[in-house]
């Protein structure tokens, strides 16, 4: 493989990864919620020993993971620079996602009409790249109502299928 | 060769011919955008099929898995970014090629090359099916679940990060399964009394939000550089011009078509890989295996070849055992289960319509890529320029039509979107999305053919073990996660992850 080759990527080191111990909660969840499954009748296994059993792998190798990073964040003290750089893009995620739950809102909650809601959703988000210049603005403006009745049209009177 | 017959002339003597057309130039536009790829189209046009019969769902859906792998040839030649991880691999010898100048020259290797390997495949898928769907109808609940338990191992320990993590998304995927009604005592389980989890979380919203939504969340935290990244344009004429001079390359051509099939009928592995053992072959076998990297055309060949092969491969075991071979595969699963479609060894015999319409489209929508690709790579060059900050809030809307539209509630929404923060911090923190998606699709056969294998067995375990088949993909799932560990140890291998695969 060439040296700079792209499916080398950037990997961050940190002792605790927090989805591994996000994980093992959830795998300690099924074993007690499993506790209250009832007995089986029908079958030799019933419903409780597949998720049971499932908790108890995740909550294992999920140790495994978390000892595995302790013994490697040994030393290793260059996390600092990495997170920070991850960061803005993570925000940038963040804020996107928080206006595309507002655009589902706006539909389920106060009943906003779909090619409004989605005109408005999408001119907010592309707004929020922060690379918007008069030109893109005037072109935008036009460019999304147009599409947004287009999807409302081709959904609803073409595929039949409902929309928000 | 009736068989042939039906299956060649289906398609195209029905409307199944325009969704297959519309789909496969769907996935090459798809997958020639970076950051989106043949497998988020699929899982966004899903709802789409609702309406439709499922030979029409199979045929938009195959054109669209076909087209996403080789349309990602096009950044990946031109600016040195794979547009699918299936083309990563070609852009360590397409790319240099174009900087020489070599555009017409490169991109006539790749697109021969792709149609070369597909069509390989495909001739596998025609000839094994058959054969393997026999041997498959003897099969009883023991064998179906060591094949289920190979699959998530192979998937666990190949796909990509660390045997440890493939593990845990590979389970975690399976336990996403469980809430819901037990589908064997017909007891509610893990509903944790929210009434809306009762039926389960909503396959598809699950898929759209871990598969699309977090792609988009990634993609949202990446586009921070300059949003045009335009490369250099090329002519059809310079790529037609080349076509016929690439003689030389019928060797490497078959040998990657081969490669790619053989590392696609593997459950669970994408093209990604497939192309880089290809390559590795390739250079392996090479009297100057140091030119690779530098811009040699066999190194084009291998990638592209068996890239597009693995497609075909990975069918294999989805027609004949109904285990998942990608990825695209498991969309494809989910797509025939909204429409009550059960593949497996009575695919054939229940639904031979659909069987055919597999077939067909596997087979000509290589012939549309071929064409689509010849005619159009100036225009998909210029899809490369796309404003992110337009396209990502427009796929946005595609995801929240996409997880309304299969109940027609705001529900599958809310999960579609939590399941879209799930993917985007697997990926961030390095679980690989693919043991997770197909842990989702297996886990309930895993935990259904269990039961029923025990039920039969009046709860006697030896049988899962005394079956020759079923303690072979026991054994050999045993064995690939042993060298998996002895590898990671022998190596001292940390986190870096390897490819990433998304499909």
């Amino acid at each position: 493989m060439p040296p700079d080759s792209p499916m080398k990527h950037d990997t961050k080191r940190s002792a605790w990864n927090p989805v591994t111990i996000v994980l093992i909660g959830l795998g300690v969840l099924f074993i007690v919620a499993s506790r209250g499954l009832p007995a089986p009748r029908f079958d030799p296994l019933g419903a409780a020993p597949f998720p049971t059993a499932l908790g108890w792998l995740i909550v294992m190798l999920g140790t495994g993971d978390l000892l595995r990073g302790a013994v490697r964040a040994w030393g290793d003290s260059s996390t600092e620079d990495e997170a920070r750089v991850g960061a803005a893009g993570t925000a940038r995620s963040a804020f996107i996602l928080l206006l595309t739950v507002l655009y589902g809102i706006s539909m389920a909650l106060f009943g906003l009409n779909f090619a409004v809601a989605t005109t408005a959703y999408l001119l907010a988000a592309s707004s929020a790249f922060g690379r918007m210049t008069l030109r893109r603005s005037i072109v935008l403006l036009i460019f999304f109502p147009i599409f947004s009745l287009a999807l409302d049209y081709l959904f609803k009177s073409v595929v039949y299928i409902d929309l928000p | 060769m009736d068989l042939l017959t039906t299956v060649l002339l289906e398609i195209v003597t029905t409307p199944q011919i325009l969704y297959l057309i519309v789909g496969t130039v769907l996935g090459v536009v798809a997958g020639a955008i970076p950051g989106i790829n043949g497998g988020m189209l699929m899982v966004l046009s899903l709802p789409l099929t609702f309406y439709m019969n499922s030979q029409s769902a199979v045929a938009l859906l195959i054109g669209m898995y076909v087209g996403g792998v080789s349309g990602g040839m096009v950044p990946a030649l031109l600016i040195r970014i794979p547009g699918s991880p299936s083309s990563i691999v070609t852009t360590f010898d397409g790319h240099p090629m174009v900087v020489r100048g070599e555009r017409g020259r490169a991109f006539a290797l790749a697109i021969t090359a792709s149609f070369i390997g597909g069509m390989i495949s495909w001739i596998f898928l025609i000839t094994l099916s058959p054969l393997l769907t026999r041997v498959a109808l003897g099969f009883s609940d023991y064998e179906y679940f060591a094949f289920v338990v190979m699959g998530i191992a192979f998937i666990a320990t190949i796909s990509g990060g660390t045997l440890l993590k493939g593990t845990m998304a590979a389970i975690f995927g399976m336990m996403v399964a469980i809430p819901g009604i037990d589908q064997v005592a017909g007891v509610p389980r893990l509903h944790f009394d929210f009434d809306w989890l009762l039926g389960g979380f909503d396959l598809l919203a699950v898929l759209i939000g871990v598969f699309a939504g977090s792609q988009l969340l990634l993609l949202s935290a990446k586009s921070s550089g300059p949003e045009r990244a335009a490369g250099p344009s090329v002519g059809i004429g310079e790529i037609l011009r080349s076509i016929l001079p690439l003689r030389r390359h019928i060797i490497g051509l078959l040998r990657g078509g081969v490669i790619g099939t053989w590392i696609g009928i593997l459950p669970g592995i994408g093209a990604s890989v497939g192309s880089l053992v290809a390559y590795g072959v390739a250079r392996n076998l090479s009297q100057e295996p140091e030119r690779f990297g530098t811009g040699i055309e066999e190194g084009v060949v291998a990638s592209e070849s068996a890239n597009n092969a693995t497609v075909g491969g990975a069918l294999v075991p989805l027609i004949t055992i109904g285990i998942p071979g990608s990825i695209g595969d498991a969309i494809l699963i989910s797509a025939l289960i909204i429409h009550n479609v059960q593949v497996g060894p009575l695919f054939f015999q229940n639904h031979p319509e659909v069987y055919y319409a597999v077939l067909g489209s596997a087979f000509w929508s290589n012939f549309v890529v071929l064409a689509a690709m010849l005619l159009c790579v100036p225009l998909l060059a210029q899809l490369i320029d796309l404003p992110r900050s337009i396209l990502i809030p427009m796929l946005w809307v595609f995801c929240v039509i996409g997880a309304f539209a299969t109940n027609n509630n705001f529900d599958d929404v809310w999960v579609m979107f939590g399941f879209a923060v799930v993917g985007f911090l697997l990926e961030r923190f390095e679980f690989p999305l693919g043991p997770f998606v197909i842990g989702l699709i297996l886990g309930p056969l895993a935990e259904r053919t269990l039961r029923a294998g025990l039920m039969a067995s009046n709860g006697d375990y030896m049988p899962f073990i005394l079956s020759p088949v079923a303690a072979a993909a026991l054994g050999l799932s045993a064995a690939l996660i042993a060298w998996s560990l002895w590898r990671e140890i022998r190596t001292g291998r940390t986190d870096k992850s390897r490819a990433d695969d998304p499909i």
